[in-house]
């Protein structure tokens, strides 16, 4: 297991887009009826510091483990995600119709945990905490001391339509938290494993 | 010159532009070298005066089949459909581009452009994916070619001669490797070459094409021909670009991407009349045919090399370099190019043409065709087709390669000195595997 290095933080950057071939994708986009899919796993692009958490302290009782890995639940400040840097024209994304984001760790900690719950948020990019702005929420199941779990969250536009503003600006905050309930003192190793964004864009996305 | 014709008016010009380019079309035989009854034999093209523009010495050749006239049905199309409306819920560029290189066509199911495009990023690098509409053909070689000639000239004993306005596109998109595997199961890299080259001009073309003396009874009774031509070429605009690039994402041991790099270098060349980017040069061709007498028919062969010369431009370039960290434009100046012997071609032809009362069956006529084309920059392309006269009418059946398989099916009818020829073709839509189906027609008169 390598040391998380919290010192490199970087944004993502796919400009392999740059060299696909244009014309032909521009073919397709200057037609009516072709829409646009543009789906990224941003986890690939983040440093071993922003996806690990070695020893999330838990405590007996109610614990908290949040992503972005702030040190604390109280404050929640959110990775940004810039979805021009995903390939999507920027003069189409206020046309957004649909979106999908999920949010997908592996939890393994050393003293039992009961059964909690994981949120997963949705701000837009001015906030300061995202706290303020849950998606979604669902159940987590018990895991035994040493095993791990995977905690998947996915917000959409059918769940959490307040959100499609946020995209449709190009850019916004995403985070989760784990709620956890142990019976003693311990760790949890946590691992984000997927940080799958999904939007949609209508047909004829490449027409003025 | 390529065949066919590309056109992308706006919407105010299209009804002139039409109007205008259905008269011209009209008005001169063989605008387009694949008439319909080409076209129903496959696109052979069939060793004849008309075929002079692939080999000069066939001006030689006794006249057969008369002239002919491929009517622009590709323009009806043009005209009535939603191709120069991009806020028509139709509209397809795809599509336009497929029908509007084939305008001596009437497109039954032009290309498609795809429903949907999905972008991915992940661990496994870049994908793209299409769904719908036609198959996309990017992970390989791609190349568009479309052109337009007016000749207008004719033959005075044996000179020919004649001027030509043309206009002629070229583009060529060449993937890296790693470019397929985007299309695919995904890829960290990605790299491609395009270039892409227009050029509109006039020709002055004066050539000569004679039957050689031979001894009586030489090579079994047969006619050897020579013909050559020289054109003298003005060329009025010109546009061209060459672009090649690579990105490649960096990883670090643990597979995390670490950065994306990036770079690209090209030129942009563009010259016209008005603004001293005349272009000018000297195009020849030259060629042999030989006819011999086989069977109560004839066989004819012959064996040319066209586009053989000097083209010297004028044109301003601007380089344009950059990568990840940004770009730069380079204004390089006028830049006086010569390019010598660009796409030549070399080709041949060979058929085999029977005519009524050789086949046993009364009134009943046959030609077999077939031929090739090397382009020595690139490109091949061969045809074969056979053709069954019985009395006025013939039908026509034939495929070829030409940029994918090529089929074709096609009929005519002759009657009191004018005739009428359709043919029902298939090629393959640009930048995609679709199979578009075409109808064609053509008068015949003269013969």
């Amino acid at each position: 297991m390598r040391a998380p290095d919290i010192t490199r933080s970087r944004a993502y950057d796919p400009r392999l887009l740059v060299l696909l071939p244009a014309l032909a994708l521009a073919l397709a986009g200057c037609s009516r009826h072709t829409a646009l899919t543009v789906r990224a796993d941003l986890v690939p692009f983040m440093s071993v510091g922003e996806t690990q958490l070695n020893s999330a302290p838990i405590a007996p009782g109610t614990s908290y483990l949040d992503w972005p890995f702030s040190g604390s639940h109280l404050t929640n400040p959110g990775h940004s995600v810039d979805l021009t840097t995903l390939g999507a024209p920027s003069s189409a994304l206020t046309d957004i119709t649909a979106f999908s984001l999920t949010f997908a760790a592996q939890v393994t900690p050393s003293v039992p945990l009961a059964a909690g719950t994981a949120t997963l948020y949705l701000a837009p990019s001015s906030a300061s905490d995202v706290h303020a702005y849950p998606a979604v929420t669902v159940d987590t199941p018990p895991v035994a001391a040493g095993q791990t779990a995977t905690v998947s969250i996915t917000a959409d536009d059918a769940t959490d339509a307040s959100a499609l503003p946020y995209l449709r600006s190009g850019s916004f905050l995403v985070g989760a938290e784990v709620e956890v309930n142990a019976s003693g003192s311990g760790t949890a190793r946590v691992t984000l494993t997927h940080l799958l964004v999904t939007v949609s864009l209508p047909p004829g996305w490449g027409l003025p | 010159m390529p065949t066919g014709a590309t056109i992308a008016p706006g919407p105010q010009a299209r009804p002139a532009l039409v109007l205008a380019l259905a008269l011209a079309l009209l008005a001169t035989p063989s605008v387009f070298a694949q008439s319909a009854r080409s076209l129903g034999m496959g696109g052979v093209r069939v060793p004849a005066p008309a075929a002079a523009d692939v080999n000069p010495a066939f001006a030689a050749l006794p006249r057969t089949g008369g002239a002919s006239v491929t009517l622009p049905i590709g323009l009806l199309s043009l005209a009535t459909g939603d191709y120069w409306n991009p806020n028509a819920q139709g509209f397809d560029a795809l599509s336009a581009l497929d029908q509007g290189s084939h305008l001596g066509q009437y497109l039954l199911n032009p290309a498609v452009s795809p429903d949907g495009v999905t972008f991915g990023v992940d661990a496994s690098g870049l994908t793209i994916a299409f769904s719908g509409g036609s198959p996309m053909r990017l992970a390989a070689p791609t190349a568009f070619d479309a052109g337009f000639d007016l000749p207008l000239g004719g033959r005075v004993g044996a000179v020919t001669f004649g001027v030509r306005p043309f206009t002629t596109v070229h583009a060529r998109f060449t993937p890296g490797p790693d470019l397929e595997a985007v299309f695919g199961s995904g890829s960290t890299s990605a790299s491609g070459t395009l270039t892409a080259d227009a050029v509109a001009g006039l020709a002055v073309d004066v050539g000569a094409a004679l039957p050689l003396p031979l001894p009586p009874h030489a090579m079994g009774g047969a006619t050897l021909y020579v013909g050559a031509r020289a054109s003298g070429i003005a060329g009025l605009a010109r546009a061209s670009a060459s672009f090649q690039g690579q990105a490649r994402a960096q990883q670090d041991s643990s597979g995390a991407y670490t950065d994306v790099t990036y770079s690209y270098d090209g030129t942009v060349s563009v010259g016209g009349i008005t603004n001293g980017g005349l272009g000018y040069g000297a195009l020849g061709a030259a060629g042999l045919a030989v006819t011999v007498p086989a069977g109560g028919g004839t066989v004819t062969a012959g064996i040319a090399v066209r586009h053989i010369g000097v083209m010297i431009w004028n044109l301003h370039q601007t380089r344009y370099q950059g990568d990840q960290n940004g770009g730069t434009s380079t204004d390089v100046g006028t830049v006086r190019s010569v390019e010598v012997a660009q796409h030549v071609h070399v080709a041949g032809n060979l058929a085999l043409s029977l005519g009524e009362g050789h086949l046993g069956v009364p009134g009943m006529g046959l030609t077999l065709a077939a031929d090739g084309d090397l382009d020595l920059s690139g490109g091949f392309a061969t045809h074969a087709g056979a053709e069954v006269r019985f009395g006025p009418t013939a039908l026509r059946a034939g495929a070829g390669y030409q940029d994918g398989l090529r089929l074709g099916v096609g009929a005519g009818v002759r009657a009191g000195g004018v005739g009428i020829d359709a043919a029902l073709s298939s090629h393959r839509s640009p930048f995609t595997d679709h199979r578009a189906y075409g109808v064609s027609a053509s008068l015949a008169f003269g013969f």
